[in-house]
């Protein structure tokens, strides 16, 4: 089905070459209809090129240079007129967000086959058939905004699916969703595996993609590295995939650092007392919420999609009012401008929080340079290894490394509390450590940190205390351990 | 699933700008705001129909409590009240499915590349509304600026940091959804379908006729000098 | 189908369209929130809103840089303000995008700053002038119309805006000076930024 032949590719512009994006080299990978394929590697290893050129977005939209052949269903991508490549492959991007078009579940999936031309009556049909197979019959009438975000993946692969594509095309679909989503998002690809359609997958949490994948392929710097069959790569211990910066469960044993050793001070802590808030939206929130975080302490707040979690911390940080109940840090109620002033939220997506025109300035903005805070802030650039990245603009960077920037930021801050939205959705297992290693220097540093989190890894590495949200009727509990 | 075509919401916001500009006293603007309403119910879309009346009635309530000398507050004001009636049709051509849009404007020949910047430029006024508050929310999140007056203490600054990150996300959004039409086959050279029925049917003919009439109605009302 | 404008100058691609699309929505929507400085004057609104502007149309400018960028964006604003019943408003954002482009004829002006802030500064001049052509033209009958919507007081005060020659030179002076400092803002941002990331 895929046929990478000795592949070479740079990416340049008329204009000079683009440094952050370095493409792949002498890539030479085949994979057969009906198999699935995972890629792996570190961020910035060169996935999302091969994905380009599978896809053949590269070279006719990434310009760049290509040297070597890709075959795809035995032709050339740029040979491929846009109707064959629409029937032939369905590509998933990983944000959903920008890549849907219509407002609402059902014209979403016949875009496509609108846009080919198919009979509205066929169109119906398809629909209605694959919206059974993805278990979205029920969301058809819904408009998009409304869904969650596992919704939204599934909405985003059957509408690329509709016309049955037997070659379909996936980037980190696991990335922003919880164990209960991938799990059923996992099922869905199996299911797609059976009917013969080739899947290709490129993701960084591996270990749930086992039951379906077939072959691992491993990149590091443009070029692939390893192959592993799924027999191999289940045997695998952590010291076999460690060098190449790939998530394992075991890395929580290995980096058993000295977590209990230092039990913060329990004395005094940020509290918040029968907090509660209702979206008018749809009656969702979180209902007579007690918490209590100790300063210095590194919490995760788990749960699945929908339990309030953002929602607390939004409150924790002043950016939303609670509609009852109090929090107090150190014993003294606190206002939401107060809140404001002495939070720091780390949001998911960097690009709504990156301002300046350099990484150093980044780290400093808006407040007033004295050598106090120049010396912090080397020190922060230090810390989270950002003194290469100092004069690069944080919007040229990539997402783990935006993610550094901000949270060095919130290390420079005089926040007391810093919050994480999914510190490391997106990011492989090198990502991982370094974030657990970072949210424990900012703690070691005097902030409190409260991390939102999917990833099992990432709790165990770095928290002192896991806060679960449950969703009960109309009301959420906290389950503590 | 007797929803009104896009092409009969044109037809339907022309006739009430004709009609707007021929309008001459209060009582016929109130019964053209009155007349959209209804036609928004017809649409339903009952709760915004609802919700622009309010508007309305708050506006006119503010209008004749403010004082005749107030000058281009007055028409601003004024203005926008005028306007109300065609916004509340815009809104249901709005509402209704971009899809459909697509396919009844293709059929009058209008070409793809204009289809899909009209159908983007209906299906992205919320996101980017929403991209501009989660702008908003990462700025307040990073505590920059605290108080709700900081932020006009450092007007250069504010500005920058509303507008790049604006920016860059609009470059992306762009990028990312030029990337997946063409993959998603909008560049096809045949003829789109549409899964929603576009033909102009009777209820299509009904309506126009309906507003039609009723806008003739409120034309002779002022006829009457009332 | 899309021949007709495939042959203006470099070929418009479906990219294009749609990068134009999703930053003509952030100025319009800009533009829609800009009548909020008749609080400060009425003369302001189109200086406010082109200040606003500039950096999102200079970076849609330079990332689209084909022939047509501002023509297409003065017909989607025009068509923006159909919708709200301002039919004439189409009329002469044409107009004044032919010219607009006229402006930028020649190689390479869509990544030129001063031809770019001229462009603009002529839109936005246009833009402002909007209630005022139909003064110009179809006086009798625009008056008639107004006559209509408006008390003889509010029409007064209208016209002292719309039909007084140094308040219309006042606001598009205003205006022209609000585009070409916000493409000068753009520009410093561009480079500042932009080009820094290297997005464009």
């Amino acid at each position: 089905m895929i046929e990478l032949n000795n592949v070479t590719f740079r990416y340049g512009h008329e204009d000079g070459d683009i440094e952050n994006e370095s493409g792949v080299e002498n890539i030479s990978l085949s994979v057969k209809a009906g198999q699935c394929v995972v890629l792996c590697g570190r961020s910035g290893c060169g996935k999302s090129t091969i994905m380009r050129l599978v896809n053949g977005l590269a070279p006719s939209f990434y310009v760049g240079n290509l040297t070597g052949q890709v075959n795809i269903g035995g032709r050339s991508p740029s040979s491929l007129c846009p109707e064959e490549r629409t029937r032939l492959m369905g590509v998933v991007f990983q944000d959903p967000r920008s890549q849907f078009f219509m407002d609402n579940v059902r014209d979403e999936l016949a875009f496509s086959a609108e846009n080919l031309g198919i009979s509205p009556d066929k169109i119906m049909n398809r629909i209605e058939k694959q919206s059974k197979e993805l278990g979205i019959s029920h969301l058809l009438n819904r408009s998009l905004h409304m869904l969650s975000s596992g919704q939204k993946q599934r909405v985003a692969i059957a509408a690329v699916s509709v016309l049955s594509p037997p070659l379909l095309i996936l980037d980190e679909p696991t990335a922003n969703l919880d164990h209960r989503s991938t799990q059923s998002l996992i099922d869905i690809l199996g299911r797609f595996k059976q009917n013969g359609t080739t899947l290709f997958i490129s993701e960084h949490r591996l270990r749930p993609l086992l039951p379906i994948a077939d072959l691992f392929v491993c990149m590091e710097k443009g070029k692939i590295v390893r192959t592993w069959t799924k027999e191999e790569f289940s045997r695998l211990a952590y010291e076999d995939v460690r060098p190449y910066g790939l998530r394992h469960p075991d890395m929580v044993k290995s980096q058993s650092m000295s977590k209990s050793a230092e039990i913060p001070s329990i004395k005094p802590v940020l509290e918040g007392q029968g907090l509660t808030y209702h979206y008018k939206r749809n009656g969702d929130g979180i209902k007579n919420l007690d918490i209590t975080f100790p300063k210095g302490s590194v919490t995760a707040l788990t749960g699945e999609n929908g339990t309030g979690k953002t929602t607390l911390c939004k409150i924790l940080c002043g950016l939303l009012r609670q509609h009852k109940g109090t929090i107090f840090n150190q014993g003294i109620r606190m206002s939401a401008s107060q809140r404001r002033a002495s939070s720091y939220l780390v949001m998911q997506d960097a690009d709504y929080q990156l301002y300046a025109d350099s990484v150093g300035n980044e780290i400093v903005l808006g407040r007033r340079l004295h050598d106090a805070l120049r010396l912090r802030a080397y020190e922060a650039m230090a810390a989270f290894d950002l003194e290469k990245l100092r004069e690069r603009h944080p919007a040229s960077l990539s997402g783990g490394e935006k993610q550094r920037v901000t949270m060095a930021a919130a290390y420079c801050s005089d926040a007391e509390l810093i919050i994480l939205d999914e510190p490391t959705s997106g990011l492989d297992g090198d990502g991982v450590l370094n974030v657990a290693a970072w949210v424990k220097k900012l703690a070691q540093a005097g902030k409190t940190v409260v991390m939102i989190t999917h990833d099992d890894i990432l709790s165990k590495l770095a928290c002192d205390q896991v806060i679960e949200l449950k969703n009960q009727q109309k009301g959420v509990s906290t389950v503590e351990t | 699933m007797n929803r009104l075509g896009p092409k009969t919401h044109l037809f339907v916001l022309i006739l009430a700008s004709i009609l707007s500009t021929l309008v001459s006293n209060q009582l016929q603007a109130h019964l053209m705001v009155l007349a959209s309403a209804l036609y928004m119910l017809g649409n339903k879309l009952s709760k915004k129909s609802l919700s622009f009346v309010l508007l309305y009635i708050a506006l006119m309530a503010i209008l004749s409590i403010l004082p005749n000398g107030a000058g281009t507050a007055t028409i601003i004001l004024y203005t926008f009240a005028r306007m109300i009636p065609m916004i509340m049709i815009g809104m249901v051509l709005m509402h209704s499915t971009p899809s459909s849009i697509m396919c009844a404007f293709e059929r009058v020949y209008v070409p793809k590349p204009v289809l899909i910047m009209i159908c983007i430029l209906i299906r992205f006024f919320p996101v980017v509304l929403l991209e501009m508050k989660a702008i908003r929310d990462g700025i307040r999140a990073r505590g920059i600026f605290p108080q709700w007056y900081s932020a006009l203490l450092h007007p250069a600054m504010s500005y920058e940091c509303f507008f790049m990150p604006l920016i860059v996300r609009c470059l992306k959004l762009s990028a990312e959804l030029s990337s997946s039409a063409e993959l998603r086959g909008i560049e096809c050279g045949c003829a789109r379908t549409s899964i929603h029925p576009i033909e102009f049917r009777a209820a299509d003919g009904m309506a126009i006729g309906l507003y039609a009439l009723i806008g003739a109605a409120i034309y002779w009302t002022g006829g009457l000098n009332l | 189908m899309q021949t007709q404008i495939a042959t203006i100058q470099n070929k418009w691609k479906m990219r294009d369209f749609i990068t134009l699309a999703i930053f003509n929505v952030v100025m319009l929507i800009i533009m829609t929130i800009c009548p909020i400085f008749t609080i400060v004057s009425y003369l302001v609104v189109g200086g406010a809103a082109a200040l606003f502007n500039g950096p999102i149309y200079m970076v849609m400018s330079n990332k689209i840089d084909k022939r047509g960028v501002l023509f297409f964006t003065c017909i989607i604003t025009g068509l923006y303000f159909v919708a709200f019943g301002y039919a004439y408003y189409l009329l002469t954002l044409a107009v004044i995008g032919i010219i607009c482009e006229l402006v930028l004829w020649g190689g390479d002006s869509y990544k030129s700053p001063v031809r770019n802030a001229i462009g603009y500064a002529i839109f936005y001049v246009g833009w402002s002038l909007c209630g005022v052509v139909p003064l110009i033209f179809f006086r009798e009958q625009y008056l008639a119309i107004l006559k209509k919507g408006y008390s003889p007081e509010q029409l007064e005060t209208m016209l002292y805006y719309f039909d007084t020659p140094s308040m219309i030179l006042l606001m598009c002076a205003i205006s022209a000076v609000g585009g070409l400092a916000g493409c000068f803002i753009g520009n410093l941002l561009m480079k500042k930024h932009v080009k820094k990331a290297k997005l464009v």
